[in-house]
């Protein structure tokens, strides 16, 4: 325990430096920025930024280039919430319960709970990373392809529990992401798969394009043509801030999304998005009143916002205790390390603490920037919907089209964005909700890889799902989810049990 | 019949190519230069180029502007550098997916030798095998022994990389028949070996040396002709009695067919200038990178007998696994 505070120490003692409060502060500024404008990640902005930062101290340049990072975390949710716009995979669960908030005039509060339950989430990712760092990477790397497939799998099942409206309806909208989740080239074969011969469909569509179209172009077209009375947004703008019912229905959903964002962040890939339908998916059943939710329970927005921050944070782990990048900006992160003369892997620690505890002892410092910046802003965010929607949407279009183009520098893009914006328009006009479709567009590629991995590996033993004790564990929480799902007279009856009781 | 006029009109066009040429290349470059990358941010590829970059940025006194257009064969950087004017201000980073495709791929939307014209190979980077502590095998030999005995796999960092043929190498010349598990990339990879998932592992030596230290993982040997200074007890795949299984990773840089040769020396010279600064000699052995910056010429050559010699593998054997 003295161990940790002297190592604390040492950490604020190097990140409460001016220079590198003043980069912190750049780079949580910067993110913020680039998470407000949609398309635009911090992939691009770190990948553009990197050079810059050869002149820096290696310390000074990881705080501001992980700063970029957990800053866009925060500035992604605000436009999930104002505009129904999910800048990064994690936050399309924010849409979900967000939007509809901010619809109901409850767009302050909204923001409001999505910062202090990052900031929470911020908090005690922090100290998970001071103080359990190494147990945890041990269990990330018990993690092997048979694992991944059944947390796939339950990730999966998480979705249809997940969905407002009929299991079958969740279930064909999985499938057809999981349809669009394999265009492109087959990771064991080299093969191109539903691509028709074009060369931009060969590595997939990107993430960004369907998520932009299905939720803000199709809600923009939905909303031109039914002339939405904005009058709600206009005039209930008033109460900006949490009102004291609401910050007790969402402290416990900000625990509990904290602690599930920061077990799956550790683990590669789709930690961070695992991570934030999990969080919604465990808060929608705990709740007494499943239906409030995909009309603007703050449950729905708390739990994912917090999952998803503590996320982002514990996916460093790897990074730092491994030298193992998590998701790409993690590679991009290792990149700067080691064009700073810094071999990243296990013994960063030992060589480098200054470095090691100056960067964690940054993240907290730039979570309570972000809070300090982001509580005044809300008022200014809000009074962004008094714009008028001739205006407002017109704009979203063309930031939505520049990010998207931004991404792989390709016009294809933006027309396939157009394209499902239409298919969301679409699937809003028959009540189909698109959030399941983009999770089987996320997981679905990574099962497939994963089955195909475990089976090469098994020798083609499927019995390889069941004799491992992880695998086995998630198989049957998958099949627990699913009997809930498909039993609602279970649910019914238990509803009636406890009015009994 | 070749006609006196048309045989004068050749000549003269040909007079005023090369006096273009020679022009081009005296104000070449006057504008900014493209170097497309057909890899993620964050890889070997995006490294090097990121890394060069900005010296190459003062050398040449223009911006120099990296654009990634990734994707898993790094087909579509390619093909857009084949398309672009052949003027010197779109080049390509070539990885080894650009002289392995046409052996892999049963269709490429160019031609990898009629519409590329070499500029020079930048680097290359020896490839390391790596085996789980649990593995029983300290050597070359008692690993293939042991891999005829029992079913081993091992992991890459996906196919068509220099890590999967070394691999598909291995198999071939040793007669084993280790399975083949692909990855995204070789962290993944690496990932999964250290959990045990798999037996064995090629990647490059710098994310695998603190782990080799550490005894979390075992080195069996490296491809190339010699041993790397920065592991000098592993041995290579020669020393380990295996010829020919040297895949190393390798990376290019190549312009558009039709790019003037002058213009090309340019920028061999400004790429090759800046890595032999100390400082950037030193940050690139580090990061695995061993310096070469041949000559277009040779390069030219070099590219023409990579990609025959991928094809000739791959009549031998199935590339695709």
């Amino acid at each position: 325990m003295t161990d940790i505070l002297a190592n604390l120490a040492i950490g604020f003692g190097e990140a409460l430096s001016l220079t590198n409060l003043a980069f912190c502060l750049i780079g949580v500024l910067v993110g913020t920025l680039v998470g407000v404008l949609p398309g635009i990640g911090p992939l691009a902005t770190v990948a553009m930024l990197l050079p810059i930062t050869f002149a820096l101290q290696p310390v000074t340049a990881l705080i501001m280039l992980s700063g970029i990072y957990y800053g866009a975390q925060y500035g992604g949710s605000t436009t999930a919430i104002l505009v129904n716009l999910p800048g990064e995979a994690s936050s399309v669960v924010t849409c979900l319960d967000g939007y509809q908030m901010a619809r109901r005039g409850r767009a302050g509060a909204a923001l409001a709970v999505a910062a202090l339950g990052s900031f929470f989430a911020g908090t005690v990712a922090t100290v998970l990373i001071v103080t359990v760092a190494e147990p945890m990477t041990e269990l990330a790397l018990r993690f092997g392809p048979a694992e991944y497939f059944s947390l796939m799998v339950f990730g999966l099942i998480g979705a249809v529990v997940l969905a407002s409206g009929s299991v079958v309806n969740a279930l064909a909208m999985i499938v057809v992401g999981l349809l669009l989740g394999l265009i492109g080239i087959d990771v064991n074969s080299g093969a191109q798969r539903y691509t028709f011969g074009i060369p931009n469909l060969s590595d997939g569509i990107s993430f960004v394009t369907i998520a932009l179209g299905l939720f803000g172009i199709g809600d923009i077209v939905l909303n031109l043509e039914r002339g939405t009375d904005r009058s709600i947004l206009a005039t209930r703008l008033g109460g900006l801030w949490l009102t004291r019912a609401e910050a007790r229905q969402a402290a416990a959903p900000v625990v509990r999304g904290t602690l599930i964002g920061s077990m799956l962040g550790v683990l590669p890939g789709g930690g961070a998005v695992l991570s934030a339908f999990a969080a919604y998916t465990a808060e929608k059943k705990l709740a007494r009143d499943p239906t409030r939710f995909g009309h603007g329970a703050i449950e729905g927005v708390a739990a994912p916002e917090a999952a998803n921050n503590a996320g982002a944070q514990t996916s460093f782990i790897p990074m730092l205790t491994l030298g193992i990048p998590s998701n790409a900006l993690m590679a991009l992160m290792i990149g700067a390390l080691i064009m700073h003369g810094i071999q990243p892997g296990p013994q960063v620690l030992s060589s480098q603490p200054t470095l090691f505890w100056g960067l964690i002892a940054s993240m907290w410092i730039g979570n309570l920037m972000l809070l300090v910046i982001n509580l005044p802003l809300i008022g200014i965010w809000v009074a962004l919907l008094k714009v008028p929607y001739r205006l407002l949407y017109t704009a979203i279009l063309v930031f939505s089209a520049i990010g998207v183009y931004s991404i792989g520098n390709s016009v294809i893009d933006v027309f396939l964005t157009a394209v499902f914006g239409l298919l969301g328009y679409f699937f809003l006009k028959v009540g189909a909700e698109p959030a399941p479709l983009l999770l089987g567009f996320v997981l679905g590629p990574m099962m497939e890889e994963n089955l195909r991995r475990a089976m090469l590996i098994s020798g083609g033993d499927p019995m390889t799902f069941v004799e491992r004790p992880i695998s086995l564990g998630l198989l049957l929480a998958a099949a627990g989810l699913l009997a809930l799902a498909l039993l609602p007279k279970l649910r019914r009856a238990r509803a009636e049990a406890f009015k009994e009781a | 019949m070749i006609t006196k006029r048309q045989l004068l009109g050749s000549l003269v066009g040909v007079a005023l190519a090369a006096a273009a040429g020679g022009a081009a290349a005296q104000s070449f470059p006057s504008g900014p230069v493209k170097i497309i990358v057909p890899r993620a941010p964050g890889g070997g590829s995006d490294n090097i180029t990121r890394m060069i970059g900005p010296a190459l940025e003062k050398k040449l006194g223009v911006p120099v502007v990296i654009e990634n257009r990734p994707d898993a064969t790094a087909v579509l950087g390619a093909d857009l550098v084949a398309k672009a004017k052949p003027d010197g201000y779109t080049v390509y980073l070539s990885d080894n997916s650009f002289y392995q495709n046409p052996a892999i791929l049963d269709s490429l939307p160019y031609d990898t030798i009629k519409d590329f014209t070499a500029v020079t190979m930048l680097a290359q980077g020896p490839v390391i095998l790596i085996v789980h502590p649990s593995i029983q095998a300290k050597t070359l030999p008692e690993l293939i022994a042991l891999a005829k005995k029992s079913k081993l796999t091992f992991a890459s960092g996906g196919i068509g990389s220099s890590t999967h043929l070394v691999g598909v190498m291995l198999n071939l010349k040793a007669g084993t028949s280790i399975t083949h598990v692909p990855f995204k990339s070789s962290g993944p990879a690496l990932n999964a070996l250290l959990g045990g998932h798999v037996s064995m592992q090629f990647g490059g030596i710098s994310s695998a040396r603190p782990f080799v230290e550490q005894g979390k993982v075992r080195a069996i040997a490296l491809t190339g002709d010699r041993r790397d200074p920065s592991m000098p007890d592993v041995p290579t795949f020669q020393e380990g009695g295996l010829q020919g299984a040297d895949v190393t990773s390798v990376w290019g840089i190549h312009a558009p067919a039709g790019t003037p040769l002058a213009v090309r020396r340019v920028l061999r010279d400004a790429v090759v200038a800046v890595m032999r600064e100390p400082e950037m000699t030193k940050t690139l052995a580090e990061r695995g990178y061993d310096i070469i910056g041949n000559t277009p010429e040779e390069h030219q050559k070099q590219t023409e007998a990579l990609v025959t010699q991928w094809i000739e593998v791959g009549k031998k054997v199935n590339l695709k696994e």
